[in-house]
């Protein structure tokens, strides 16, 4: 170890005091190493003149600039230092990458500070030994990523829960028709990955459930999931569809992105994994209000075409009268209407009493739907957990000028996504959205064609009012929309709007080039706005490169909708100790090297839920995170880590290492 | 003799084949053939639900074989076969007709491609009954890992496997570690040190006791198959051999030479540099000219050599976001001079990058777009041998303009090694035409490779970042921990065999077999199959002139039967 | 046309306003926003890029910036916060100092202590040549016999009138040379060939739009244009009783409330009086686009008019209420304030957009006309080399 070497330290700050990093320059002030410590504010631009021109290199072997982006000025102390003729080697600690920015802890400043000096890893002088690993693995989220985990573990014969907040794994990609550069159809390149984690002897789906609490340390922890009362049993239930057959309350499809309806009980997909029905409590007619006739059941019996006004008038007599079963309802029923009537008309007063029970009723298994089941909750222990929540898709009611919410063939790109699926509403027939009577949006298959179509690039990314991120997938699906648009309907004049194209992964500007080639106008310049003129959507924009004002009257609008932190991240990092960046992604340990690892050793990050990506790298990021877990259960060790920061510790290590 | 009850399905696979296909009435016109118990069609057979529609039938139908008729067996045959096994089955007892790619997907008339996928489920039914069964079988997996290449990604990689306690042997050409990476000083979007970051790296690499580093040496040869891969080692000393069960290639990729390009004057006009050379200079501290003064101007020129038919098609990927990182540089060191971007399309892809974009044009740049593809910048040198003035039509204001520079940066694209081929060679795998390496599947497999045991990682796959190709190395770093972690490994069953009988011992097999599986028996006189090598391309089988070996699952018999279902049904519909 | 990008130029913009537009990474969003952009004639992005560029003979033929009336609807959704609203203003600012042939509008606006000079030191003129001629008359007269204010004997309204003419003279010289200026820079020098009877037929708009400012009409904020017509017709309507009709308008006499020159004073006042206080209101609060960002040269103008008017009251209330003394003190302080307002303001600062605007649409359909002209000519050729093929 070279003893003599002197170090200079500049610590820059932003609109930080000087004084808040004083314990730090006290403790390192008594090093024989440290020659100078100068605190600068980085908005204080005279003193930084006069530190960096008063530098005296000559002086120093190292200097370490410290500080939230150190590495903006490297290069102004570099070209000071190169004038003088002498090279000595300039560090960087940046704030972020030790866990300094949120806020000023001096004791783990200081320690940082000495792993630059000693040359000792940051990790190192962090760690608690050794902690012993279960190897049990978690894996929140069962997208592509969490999928993609899941299976790297299970192959490694390594037990893996699988937790996922829906009722069917898959995620997003579940939702896409194809995937770009190489048009594979998603669904057939990712449902058998769903089929294999569903029979993966390895793995255990949680689906429907959420994570209610973390105990423990990394190797070790305590983890308590809430399975939401899913009302259906998953070993009875054969898929029949009976149920919701007979199911007459409805809500907005969440797989074919609201553009279809769905029942109450429903199963989200023809392949989902499970492919078991599941109850949505929130529209359950039954759970919502169990066996009560009342005033508005009555309305809307009498509003009936052919139901007898004397059984409604029967009907007034059970009104708000709590009954616990379906036996007994029925019972009541042939007590007050009659029993033929209850045959002719009592699966119609199920319908529209609060006491329906369809389900049930016409469930071929016993015992198989279990309307009054309540959540529960169970208890894993495992070693390690990876995250891999994915993303929300950016609300575009919140770009007010395109309209969308207000015109009904305003779409986002995951509704266009599900229009053209052969397995969506219309089986893949792209048609314009009409209105039925209650002025919901409807696609009907025999629906007409759009005759053109706009693709709007940077909704909700790109933008200061929104999210001021690229999303990176938006301009490359986007290009994928338009050829598949242009595929099924050649005759459409299809448009794509843009800032920048994207295309920057393998393959993808060959991809780009072969759709510039089919006939589609792709135009550089933002659309400004959609607006509803003669009853006729108008679109208007500046198209940059003719330098010519855009006014066109377009059938169908889509706007390619950017990615946002799923809603829930918050309340995860709250329950998981982990960090967020400011927009709310999940914060990775070092932005180069470790970006599937996060500040808690045992818990690692996958996919989206890291910052925007396409499929395969938001694979191989799952891939990644699994590798740290096998890592650490071959090995049957994982590091510890340190909350608090004892400096004695530290001092100790740091004294081994330099004998 | 066993009576024949065969199961059908076809797929509908959404509208990719329903759209071109009648699949019902190919499911009526199936029905109607000898031995087939059941015809179905189902939306999508590979789901759980279609898969279960098969075990079902198996169940109460006690079919023995199953034809499924949907795309290319590459992706799913894996999943019917498992399906199969599910019901008790022998996998082997499937066949699967493709009716997406070689029918719905390359035909336009309904009607013709309905007929001919008629034909192609009929061959499939009329093979399947001569299938056998055969059994899986199994190799054990040797711990040790070899990884050529240790850039960034090959050190990621080793250290993640060796973290966990196996042997890793690294491999290096040059005499140093630390790849690309190593030329770099900062990085983007946050201007990190990768200098510490490698360095760093490097260390832990160079100290770790299970990973064995050999420098300046070559692959000279690789035999084996997963699991027990074996490998020739040589530098200038000495040849080695190395036994380890998996392979991971991180070769990384090189610097395109722009001095092709006639318009920029690479070499021919001073002060205009390439990205490293000017990466060089930062490394050193004194951005300086020629004549050794700082310059008070200094372009840009993105996408060089890239995202142009004539040089490269695609998208070099880092050199947007390295011109801003150089943008942000320049002006820390000079804040005075005044720096020209030439881009074409500013992409800003990763994670805070469009945040960099957004506060790096408050610098004193000036960011100019051209076209990349049609019209590249002038670069002429002035006749002070100061300047060099770039003449160019912008995109965003329409003038064409020319600016005046002392030193003009050329991004550089960066292109696959030049032994790729030679690397993919000796390693059983495939490259693209750009030179990268093909990986299993560009969706879903980015890091597996066709050949079972061998891996890529980082820029050798396609150009990418620093923490990308990390990723990238430790995705292939847990399918290695994977394979080591069971111990053994599945291994392919439709091998070729040798009836002794017939053999006559001439060994034109053994000259023609790619996999040098084939070894010739002095005792017996007879040529034999090393079954774990072999990967039943039937090469031999074609060879053998006696017709002594069989490649099995896919005999003679079968074939001949499977074509003559084929025939049969397009003479029966025509 | 082969332009020299200027990167120098940049610096030099920035001292005219806001800086934000630095930011722009071209969407095209601002301009499609714009309810004034039409095909032909599109703005404001491709300003920002001639700014951020540095295109200066670009910059200097550039009529868009007269031709927006910072609505601000550019800068509402604008995704880099890249202010093209603010930006236009700040193009306004500096393209009065290019046409500007005497380099004051420059200083002004590129240095607060040097407007502040020229203000004091035109008032300090002003109370100088007050303080030394107030020692010409005879004080006996300067209260009438009934003890009511004798303005004019005080400041007899030839002598003023005579003053004001010379400052008019001054004012005009200035506006028109400027205006010959930026006729040069805008027609001449891009190569525009004008057919001279369109100087005559385009001509209705130069005034139509003078009067009404009909175009601003077109932006969404209906009552800023209200406001703001209210306040250019009370100026115009102050400016020429002033200037022209001081005889008239400055009289010792008190005529009745219905009298025409009272009727005109108080509307004018009235016009003048609630528009700079709406303005003075708006910028101060920052709610809107257009309000939010403020040059200190906004400030001086619409604060010295402010106190132009405010004088101006006080001298008349002094006057109807006959407090001599009181009137001829306020009415140096209202010389003194409205003096330096005109010198600096109409031909050198903001003010001077009165002119500049509608002499640009002017030229804008000049240009339009122009354009067509050669359009026809095209065809025409075409026509013919057609016909002689044929």
């Amino acid at each position: 170890m070279n003893l003599t070497q002197s170090i200079a330290i500049y610590l820059i700050h932003q609109n930080k005091h000087d004084a808040d990093f004083l314990p730090s320059k006290n403790y390192l002030k008594e090093l024989p190493e440290i020659k100078l410590f100068e605190c600068i504010n980085e908005c204080d631009k005279k003193t930084f003149k006069s530190a960096v021109s008063n530098i005296s290199p000559l002086e120093y072997d190292k200097i370490i600039l410290a500080g939230e982006n150190p590495g903006f000025y490297k290069d102004l102390f570099l070209s000071q230092i190169a004038l003088a003729g002498k090279n000595p080697e300039i560090l960087l600690l940046n704030f972020c990458d030790y866990g300094l920015n949120h806020f000023i802890d001096n004791n783990r400043l200081i320690a940082a500070f000495l792993g630059l000096v000693y040359n000792i890893p940051f990790k190192k002088l962090l760690s608690n030994g050794n902690l012993p690993v279960n190897d049990q693995t978690l894996i929140i989220g069962a997208g592509i990523a969490g999928i993609q985990a899941a299976l790297e573990i299970g192959n490694a014969n390594k037990k893996v829960f699988l937790l996922e907040k829906n009722a069917t794994i898959g995620g997003h990609m579940a939702m896409f028709d194809k995937t770009f550069p190489t048009l594979d159809c998603a669904a057939c390149i990712l449902t058998p990955k769903m089929v294999e984690v569903g029979q993966h002897p390895k793995i255990d789906l949680l689906t429907y459930s959420e994570l209610l609490e973390v105990k423990g340390n990394s190797g070790n922890y305590q983890v308590k999931i809430k399975k939401k009362a899913r009302k259906v049993d998953l070993k009875k239930c054969i898929g029949c569809g009976s149920c919701s057959a007979r199911c007459p309350s409805h809500a907005p499809s969440e797989f074919d992105s609201g553009i279809s309806l769905r029942n109450a009980i429903y199963i989200p997909f023809p392949q989902a994994v499970p492919n078991k029905y599941v109850v949505d409590s929130a529209i359950c007619r039954y759970v919502e209000s169990p066996y009560e006739i009342n005033a508005q059941t009555i309305k809307e019996l009498n509003k009936t075409a052919g139901f007898p006004k004397e059984i409604t008038e029967k009907l007034v007599v059970l009104k708000n009268k709590e009954i616990k079963s379906a036996v007994e309802f029925n019972s009541v029923l042939i007590e007050n209407i009659g029993e033929q009537n209850t045959e002719k008309y009592g699966e119609l007063i199920f319908e529209h009493t609060g006491a329906c029970k369809n389900c049930v009723r016409f469930c071929p298994v016993n015992d198989c739907i279990d309307l009054d089941e309540q959540d529960e909750e169970v208890e894993i222990n495992v070693g390690n957990i990876i995250l891999a929540t994915g993303f929300k898709a950016f609300d575009a009611k919140k770009a007010i000028q395109y309209g969308y919410g207000v015109y009904p063939n305003v779409l986002t790109s995951l509704e266009l996504e599900r229009l053209i699926n052969a397995s969506g509403p219309t089986s893949g027939k792209i048609v314009l959205a009409g209105l039925d009577k209650k002025g919901n949006r409807i696609f009907d298959k025999e629906g007409e064609k759009p005759k053109s179509l706009a693709i709007v690039h940077c909704v909700g990314s790109r933008d200061v009012n929104h999210n001021k991120y690229c999303s990176k997938v938006c301009c490359m699906y986007s290009l994928k929309l338009a050829h598949l648009v242009k595929e099924k309907l050649p005759e459409t004049t299809v448009y794509e709007y843009f800032i920048d194209m994207r295309a920057y992964g393998k393959g993808y500007e060959e991809f780009y080039n072969r759709i510039r080639n089919e006939g589609i106008n792709i135009i550089r310049g933002k659309t400004a706005k959609v607006e509803l003129k003669d009853d006729h959507l108008w679109i208007r924009g500046e198209d940059i490169l003719k330098k010519k004002l855009i006014e066109e009257k377009i059938e169908m609008v889509v706007l390619a909708i950017g990615l946002e932190p799923a809603s829930d991240n918050k309340a995860l990092a709250d329950i998981l100790g982990l960090q967020l960046s400011a927009e709310g992604w999940f914060k990775e340990n070092s932005s180069d090297t470790e970006t599937t690892l996060t500040n808690n050793q045992g818990i690692k990050i996958a996919g989206v839920c890291q910052g925007p990506k396409d499929i395969p790298d938001s694979v191989a990021q799952a891939s990644a995170a699994a590798a740290g877990v096998l890592k650490s259960i071959l090995k049957g060790e994982i590091k510890g880590e340190i909350k608090e920061i004892n400096l004695q510790h530290i001092e100790k290590i740091v004294k081994e290492q330099v004998q | 003799m066993e009576e024949y009850r065969i199961g059908v399905y076809i797929c509908w696979c959404g509208t990719n084949i329903a759209m071109m296909v009648d699949v019902e009435a190919v499911v009526e016109e199936i029905k109607k053939l000898p031995n087939v118990t059941i015809a179905k069609d189902y939306k999508y057979m590979c789901s759980d639900p279609g898969q279960d529609l098969i075990v079902k039938d198996i169940k109460e139908h006690h079919l023995n074989r199953i034809v499924v008729a949907a795309c290319s067996p590459r992706m799913h045959e894996p999943t019917f076969r498992k399906a199969l096994e599910n019901a008790g089955l022998n996998p082997y007892f499937f066949e699967m007709a493709n009716i997406r790619e070689q029918v719905s997907w390359v035909h336009t008339d309904r009607i013709e491609a309905t007929r001919k996928a008629k034909g192609l489920v009929a061959g499939a039914v009329k093979r399947v009954v001569h299938h056998k069964a055969l059994n899986k079988r199994y190799v054990d997996i040797h711990p040790a890992t070899l990884i050529i290449g240790a850039g960034v990604a090959g050190m990621s990689a080793a250290l993640e496997i060796a973290d966990s306690g196996q042997k890793v042997h690294l491999v290096e050409q040059c005499n140093q570690l630390g790849g690309m990476v190593r030329k770099v000083d900062l990085n983007y979007p946050y201007l990190n040190s990768s200098r510490q970051t490698i360095s760093q790296l490097i260390k832990n690499t160079e100290e770790h006791p299970d990973i064995q580093i050999y420098t300046e040496s070559k692959i000279d040869k690789i035999s084996g198959y997963i699991g027990n891969f074996r490998a020739l080692l040589s530098n200038h000393q000495e040849q080695r051999e190395l036994e380890f069960g998996n392979i991971l290639i991180a070769t990384g990729l090189k610097s395109f030479d722009p001095s092709i390009i006639e318009n920029y004057g690479y070499k021919r006009i001073p002060n205009v540099i390439t990205s490293a050379d000017f990466e060089k200079m930062l490394y050193s501290g004194l951005i300086h000219c020629e004549n050794g003064k700082e310059p008070g101007n200094i372009a840009i020129i993105h996408c060089v050599g890239s995202r142009n038919e004539n040089y490269h098609p695609y998208c070099s990927r880092t050199c947007c976001m390295t011109a801003l990182k150089y943008i942000n540089q320049i002006s820390s060191a000079a804040p005075e001079c005044n720096i020209y971007d030439i881009y074409a399309d500013m992409r800003a892809i990763g994670k805070d990058c469009e945040e960099l974009y957004a506060s790096t044009s408050k610098k004193n740049v000036m960011f100019l777009m051209f076209d990349q593809q049609h019209d590249l910048p002038v670069i002429k040198q002035n006749g002070n041998g100061k300047t060099v003035s770039i003449e160019f039509t912008e995109l965003l204001s329409g003038e064409s303009i020319h600016i005046q520079a002392n030193m003009v940066v050329l991004m550089t694209a960066v292109e696959s090694q030049a032994n790729n081929k030679e690397i993919a060679h000796l390693a059983g795998i495939s490259t693209d035409k750009n030179g990268f390496f093909i990986e299993k599947h560009p969706k879903l497999d980015p890091v597996a490779t066709t050949t079972e045991g061998v891996y890529i990682a980082g820029t050798c796959q396609s150009p990418k970042d620093i923490p990308d190709s990390i990723v990238q190395a430790k995705a292939a770093a847990a399918r290695i921990l994977a394979t080591i972690a069971k111990g053994k490994v599945q291994v392919e069953v439709t091998t070729a065999q040798v009836n002794e009988d017939i053999c006559c011992g001439c060994q034109c097999c053994a000259s023609v077999c790619p996999y040098s599986a084939i070894s010739y028996n002095e005792d017996k006189k007879v040529s034999e199959v090393n079954e774990i090598l072999c990967k039943g391309c039937g090469t031999c089988a074609s060879a053998c002139p006696s017709g002594a070996i069989v490649s099995k699952h896919f005999t003679d018999n079968q074939i001949l039967s499977q074509i003559t279902g084929v025939l049969e049904m397009q003479i029966e519909t025509a | 046309m082969e332009n020299l990008v200027n990167p120098k130029l940049r610096d030099e913009l920035k001292k005219f306003g806001v800086q934000d537009w630095e930011g722009c990474y071209h969407c095209g969003q601002c301009t499609a926003n714009c309810p004034l952009t039409e095909q032909g004639q599109l703005f404001p992005r491709k300003d920002i890029r001639s700014m951020q560029m540095g295109l200066k003979k670009t910059l200097a033929g550039s009529l868009e910036p007269w031709l927006c009336y910072y609505c601000g609807d550019c800068s509402k959704e604008c995704p880099r916060n890249a202010n093209p609203g603010e930006m236009m203003m700040a193009l306004r600012r500096y393209l009065t100092s290019v046409y500007d042939w005497t380099g004051i509008s420059k200083l002004i606006y590129n240095s607060k202590i040097a407007e502040f000079a020229l203000i004091f030191i035109i008032a300090a003129l002003v109370l100088i040549l007050s303080i030394i001629y107030s020692q010409v008359p005879d004080r006996s007269l300067w209260i009438t016999p009934e003890g009511g204010v004798a303005i004019n004997q005080f400041f007899p309204v030839e002598y003023v009138h005579f003053g004001d003419m010379v400052m008019f003279v001054l004012l005009a010289g200035l506006l028109i040379s400027n205006i010959v200026n930026m006729y040069f820079k805008v027609i001449v020098n891009q190569g525009i060939k004008v057919h001279f009877i369109n100087y005559f037929t385009e001509f209705w708009a130069l005034i139509w739009n003078f009067i009404s400012q009909k175009k601003f009409s077109k932006c969404d904020s209906k009552p800023y244009w209200y406001v703001h017509l209210f306040l250019v017709t009370a100026y115009v309507t102050l400016f020429v009783m002033v200037v022209a009709f001081l005889t008239w308008f400055q009289t010792d006499t008190i005529y009745a409330w219905y009298h025409p020159q009272r009727i005109l004073g108080y509307y004018a006042t009235l016009g003048l009086f609630a528009g700079t206080l709406y303005f003075i209101y708006q910028r101060s609060r920052k709610t809107k686009e257009n309000s939010k960002h403020s040059h200190y040269t906004d400030w001086t103008f619409i604060v010295l008019l402010f106190l132009s008017t405010l004088s101006g009251i006080l001298v008349h209330v002094f006057r109807i209420n006959g407090m001599a003394l009181a009137t001829y003190y306020i009415y140096i302080a209202h010389l003194m304030i409205l003096t330096p307002m005109l010198m600096i303001e109409v031909p050198f600062s903001k003010w001077s957009h009165l002119a500049y605007r509608p002499f640009a649409i002017y030229f804008a359909r000049l240009k339009k006309a122009a354009e067509n002209k050669q359009k026809e000519a095209n065809m025409e050729a075409t026509y013919k080399l057609k016909e002689s093929i044929a």
